[in-house]
């Protein structure tokens, strides 16, 4: 069964006046597992399309079916509910809250959750020290290089063991050390944990580690090319 | 337990911005309490000086006095009933009888419509320093009768120190009451009607005088603390043994007074509004400030799976915390001031010292610490910021996650 699946998906700005389609008729799945970049020129939808997929936006038209809940029906609040125990978001500008440590920014997710503490420590330390953070775990966002940020920021994103992680250009904001990096992170994750990852970007670094990569141009689905296939 | 973690490290993310806010609380609450307690202490001065002269704080009369203000109603009163009065409300302090009726006030030439008072000379000059205002003479010799009579009567009636005067008029029960008094004393009241009008004979003249031996028309009863007065007449109200009796607080005896003091307030009310408006927008400037800041952070939270309520009641508890402490900080740096105050009132001027003492009053600005002040100064003062915190709280029901995200 497919982690998310799209059908007919439509997002139309202006509808009544000069109608903008931002996302354009894309039918879509991504598999459990997958490392999968959506990418395209600017404008060409890929971030609305993982906003939609989010629940962070809701279509004009067509379904969004993520772990097989359609939140295209949901309300706000449900959508809210969901992402915070479905999925994991990544950002482009890390998002840290700036007042809470690197670990506590990590486990900020999972207390949300009301997990007991016992199992956030654990987990949280564990994915900490996977990323080799173990030292900057009492560091303010402030007190971290950007890298660092985008790694607290994934072990954010993963700590509540979520379906799959959306990450919107995590890289752009990153040198060169850094982003490979991350990358090498997302990508041992995904290879031995089996974390399902959604990214858009314009990094061919991204591009290079997908195993997927999925092409949007004008809002529509141009290619889906899968590696070794 | 994490979201007050988050709203107290929120609040120290900016340490000037929280200060600046907690001090424009703290400012708001030390000038609210300064205003509403000179207001409050002048007032409570102004009702001591005109109550201690008149009607006293609470007063027990027969039940039909009220109504029909004559001598046909005057209460039965003799030394024993006081006594038990006194024994048995452990609030007063101590009684001052009164028997008074209007007579006709005959000098050699002139006459005038009086009041003539039967007191107490003793309890009268403890209650309310009559004898110091004494201008001539004595004010009453145990052994000898007499009459004090206000320098303004005495003026109009071309009376001095010695003269006898005549007063005429009705006694108990439709009795003529007539008698000759010399005059042992002149005084000033402070009250001026009262000064033109009054006659004081000391209480066992005046009730032999109106035939009305052992009553009395009003039994004033002053309480041990004055905030007690209410608590004191319902007390007596609620005592059966006083079913003939009647008491009543200054304020029902008074109402033109309390009108007084209720325009008095309304004037305050103005200040205190326009201080209420002025800090109320210092208050909001900052969190308007704080909230436009953080949308983007808004943003992130509701899209990592943080509900709206969660971050609004983070956001409700951050101003919830810097308005507590403002407030408690404001009143503990205003209450040292403000008892300051109450020992050493703002003297008025060399300059008014003696026309106010003319109407027995002090030329000071004097203090309150009536605890109320406090309570309804913190408490608005808090409401004010509590209702500045729905701008943030509407502000994050309404964001548009992704339009914040973009910021």
């Amino acid at each position: 069964m497919p982690v998310i699946k799209t059908k007919q998906l439509f997002k139309i700005y202006n509808e009544d006046t000069v109608p903008v389609y931002a996302v354009n008729n894309i039918s879509v799945e991504f598999q459990q597992r997958e490392f999968t970049c959506v990418v395209g020129p600017s404008g060409s939808g890929k971030s609305t399309l993982l906003n939609l997929i989010g629940g962070l936006d809701s279509p004009t038209r067509g379904t969004v079916e993520v772990a097989g809940h359609r939140i295209d029906e949901m309300t706000e609040n449900q959508r809210i509910n969901f992402r915070l125990n479905h999925i994991g978001f990544v950002f482009q500008y890390f998002n840290l809250i700036p007042v809470l440590t690197a670990y506590e920014n990590a486990a900020f997710i999972m207390q949300l959750q009301g997990k007991p503490e016992k199992e956030i420590r654990e987990r949280v330390k564990t994915l900490l020290v996977q990323v080799g953070l173990e030292k900057r775990m009492n560091s303010r966002p402030s007190e971290l290089s950007g890298g660092e940020q985008q790694r607290v920021a994934v072990v954010r994103a993963l700590a509540s063991k979520p379906d799959f992680i959306l990450a919107d250009e995590p890289t752009a904001n990153l040198d060169t050390k850094s982003a490979f990096n991350l990358l090498d992170i997302m990508k041992r994750l995904n290879e031995e944990e089996g974390i399902t990852f959604l990214f858009s970007t314009h990094d061919q670094r991204v591009i290079d580690r997908a195993g997927r990569v999925v092409t949007l141009v004008d809002g529509g689905l141009q290619h889906d090319t899968e590696k070794g296939k | 337990m994490l979201l007050i973690k988050l709203a107290w490290r929120n609040l120290w993310r900016s340490r000037r911005r929280t200060w600046i806010t907690i001090s424009s609380v703290i400012f708001a609450v030390i000038l609210a309490l300064f205003l509403q307690s000179m207001d409050y202490g002048s007032q409570e001065l102004m009702v001591q000086n005109t109550v201690r002269f008149t009607t006293g704080y609470a007063q027990i009369q027969d039940t039909l006095y009220q109504d029909e203000p004559n001598l046909d109603n005057a209460m039965v009163a003799d030394d024993a009933f006081m006594a038990e009065i006194v024994e048995k409300f452990t609030d007063i302090e101590y009684v001052v009888p009164r028997l008074e009726s209007v007579m006709l006030v005959a000098g050699e030439i002139k006459s005038r419509v009086g009041f003539v008072s039967g007191i107490s000379p003793k309890n009268e000059h403890r209650f309310n320093g009559i004898k110091d205002r004494l201008e001539a003479g004595e004010f009453f010799n145990q052994e000898e009768g007499g009459a004090v009579i206000g320098t303004e009567l005495a003026k109009n009636l071309d009376l001095s120190l010695g003269d006898s005067l005549v007063l005429f008029g009705q006694g108990f029960q439709g009795s003529m009451a007539a008698g000759k008094y010399v005059i042992v004393g002149l005084v000033r009241h402070p009250v001026p009607d009262f000064n033109s009008r009054i006659v004081f004979l000391q209480l066992h003249e005046a009730q032999w005088l109106f035939d009305a031996y052992d009553r009395l028309t009003h039994l004033k009863l002053v309480p041990k603390k004055m905030r007690h007065a209410h608590r004191l007449v319902s007390a007596v109200n609620a005592e059966e043994s006083l079913s003939g009796y009647r008491a009543y607080t200054w304020e029902e005896l008074q109402p033109e007074l309390v009108q007084t003091i209720a325009f008095d307030r309304a004037g305050t009310l103005i200040f205190l509004l326009i201080l209420y408006i002025v800090i109320g927008f210092g208050i909001f400037g900052t969190i308007l400030t704080m909230t436009l800041e953080r949308e983007k952070e808004f943003g992130m939270l509701i899209s990592i799976g943080m509900l709206r309520g969660r971050l609004a009641t983070v956001v409700f508890l951050e101003t919830l915390i810097i308005n507590f402490l403002g407030v408690l900080l404001g009143v503990l740096v205003a209450f040292p001031i403000l008892i300051y105050f109450y020992y050493n009132p703002i003297s008025l001027g060399a300059g008014l010292e003696e026309m106010m003492a003319e109407y027995g009053m002090e030329a000071i600005l004097p203090f309150s610490l009536n605890p109320q002040i406090f309570v309804q100064q913190a408490l608005i003062v808090f409401g004010i910021s509590m209702v500045i915190v729905l701008y943030p709280l509407v502000r994050i029901a309404r964001l548009d996650v992704l339009q914040a995200s973009r910021k």
